[in-house]
């Protein structure tokens, strides 16, 4: 053979080995960008579901402001300003001795419904928790809870406390606005106990009460509506649980637990 | 001047036709494009790419057929350098089209200066010597490789937005890496092929591969091109 076709049969195969070395370099990188692309759709997404249970909580939180509003106002502040309405209007100028009692009495009443107002106002406000924190927020409902309701309450604090980011701490806030909410309208219960436990690594918030209790709907009982079972998603979406544990006449106990290291 | 027929049969049988049709099929795609649609910069290259080829190897065509203007070697040497340092240009807007980081992109401008200048040089002290362009491909090549290697590696550093078969990025590359790492062993001994008056037409077949291929990948880079928003 001469030594310019060895040379040029030695070039053809150099050549042809590159450009299989070429085309299965830029196949690698195909089907390593083809599989990146996929686990970024996948987490996008995972991210979009989680923005959207997200919003849909939002939402939801929303409503029960609303409800709770609305509650308040036909409650307490519209029965106040009823009862100051009615103080006024049998008012008889011929009888000043009663009439300065029934001024009073509508002052009082009036006076009651401008601080449940105020009340109102800084359980519905979200920078109220934001601004004070999560514990005098929940210090603050539980009295206002016991003015409004007559319940007994009490809030015990264990562990070191720490700040959590707004948004968990305003979640959590209307996680026991809900179940206090709850204990008040279906319980028939005379105290309400809090219980909140920090830890380095997670928080432990336990609210309980001893009222009639009922049969959980994992043990079998009816459906509930669908209070407790926003309660558990929410607490899922903080990246925790939440276990609702009640049995007739032993009262109800719910225990959210949040872990504070994981990322939501 | 007298038409050579018979060199004209020879080019032919080499397989040689598939360039220039490949060619003016790009070329004729690509300015479809830049003028239907507001050019982007990929169209843009592709253009000014396939329309240095086309007339690079017009002329070499010419200089080839022609047996008068044969002899006169120097003037297709002259513009097969020239076309090198457009394709290069061209690799440098396509690679910076991809996005690159400031040094990257310093580095390929100084890059294309070296080989310009050193081009320029080479081209002044070997201009009569006849065919000389193998010496400034074989500096081009390394460097075109790394531009692409330089696209390569931003691809896989990056989060993918996009499949990269719907990149015209990555087909218009790809063409072009294809043709630097092939067309590097064929540099390296055409020389001494040339001057052993080797008429093996196979190897004439590696840059109608090369060349086909990239012309091909340009051509799937226009559709892409045309496909995106």
């Amino acid at each position: 053979m001469q030594p310019t076709a060895a040379i040029g049969i030695l070039l053809i195969a150099v050549t042809l080995l590159l450009a299989l070395l070429v085309a299965c370099a830029i196949v690698a990188i195909y089907l390593h960008n083809r599989w990146r692309l996929a686990q970024q759709q996948h987490l996008e997404g995972v991210q979009s579901g989680h923005q959207q249970q997200l919003l849909a909580t939002r939402l939801e939180v929303q409503e029960q402001t609303l409800q709770q509003l609305m509650r308040e106002i036909h409650d307490n502040i519209g029965s106040s300003l009823t009862y100051a309405k009615l103080a006024l209007a049998t008012l008889n100028p011929a009888e000043p001795q009663a009439a300065q009692q029934q001024i009073q009495m509508g002052i009082g009443a009036i006076g009651k419904a401008l601080e449940d107002i105020r009340n109102l106002s800084k359980s519905l406000n979200a920078d109220f928790v934001a601004a004070n924190g999560l514990l005098p927020a929940l210090e603050h409902e539980l009295n206002r809870v016991s003015d409004y309701s007559g319940l007994a309450t009490q809030l015990t604090i264990t562990g070191e406390a720490m700040y959590l980011d707004a948004e968990t701490e305003l979640v959590l806030f209307r996680m026991v606005q809900e179940a206090l909410t709850n204990t008040v309208k279906h319980a028939l219960a005379s105290h309400i106990h809090i219980i909140v436990t920090y830890n380095p690594h997670y928080l432990h918030l336990v609210i309980e009460d001893n009222g009639q209790g009922f049969v959980p709907a994992h043990q079998g009982g009816p459906q509930q509506g669908n209070g407790l079972g926003n309660l558990q998603q929410r607490a899922r979406l903080l990246g925790g649980h939440c276990e609702i544990n009640s049995a007739p006449g032993l009262g109800t106990r719910i225990i959210i637990i949040i872990n504070i290291n994981t990322p939501k | 001047m007298q038409f050579d027929w018979h060199r004209l049969f020879e080019m032919y049988s080499w397989g040689y036709y598939t360039i220039p049709l490949l060619l003016l099929l790009t070329l004729y795609v690509a300015i479809k494009a830049a003028t239907v649609i507001p050019p982007t910069s990929i169209t843009r290259a592709i253009t000014v790419y396939a329309a240095a080829s086309a007339l690079q190897n017009i002329f070499i065509s010419v200089v080839f057929l022609y047996t008068s203007l044969y002899q006169n070697q120097y003037a297709a040497a002259f513009s097969i350098v020239l076309f090198m340092v457009i394709e290069l240009a061209c690799c440098y807007y396509l690679v910076k089209a991809s996005g690159i980081s400031h040094l990257q992109h310093r580095a390929m401008q100084l890059l294309l200066l070296l080989f310009g200048i050193y081009a320029g040089v080479y081209t002044c002290l070997h201009f009569f010597k006849g065919f000389y362009q193998d010496a400034i491909g074989l500096i081009q090549l390394p460097i075109m490789l790394l531009c692409c290697c330089m696209y390569y590696y931003n691809l896989i550093k990056r989060t993918p937005k996009q499949a990269l078969l719907k990149q015209p990025l990555f087909w218009a590359i790809g063409g072009m890496c294809f043709v630097a790492m092939l067309l590097l062993p064929y540099s390296l001994v055409s020389d001494y092929l040339g001057d052993n008056k080797s008429t093996l037409p196979l190897f004439h077949l590696i840059p109608t591969f090369c060349y086909s291929i990239l012309f091909f990948t340009h051509l799937k880079a226009l559709q892409c091109s045309q496909q995106q928003p």
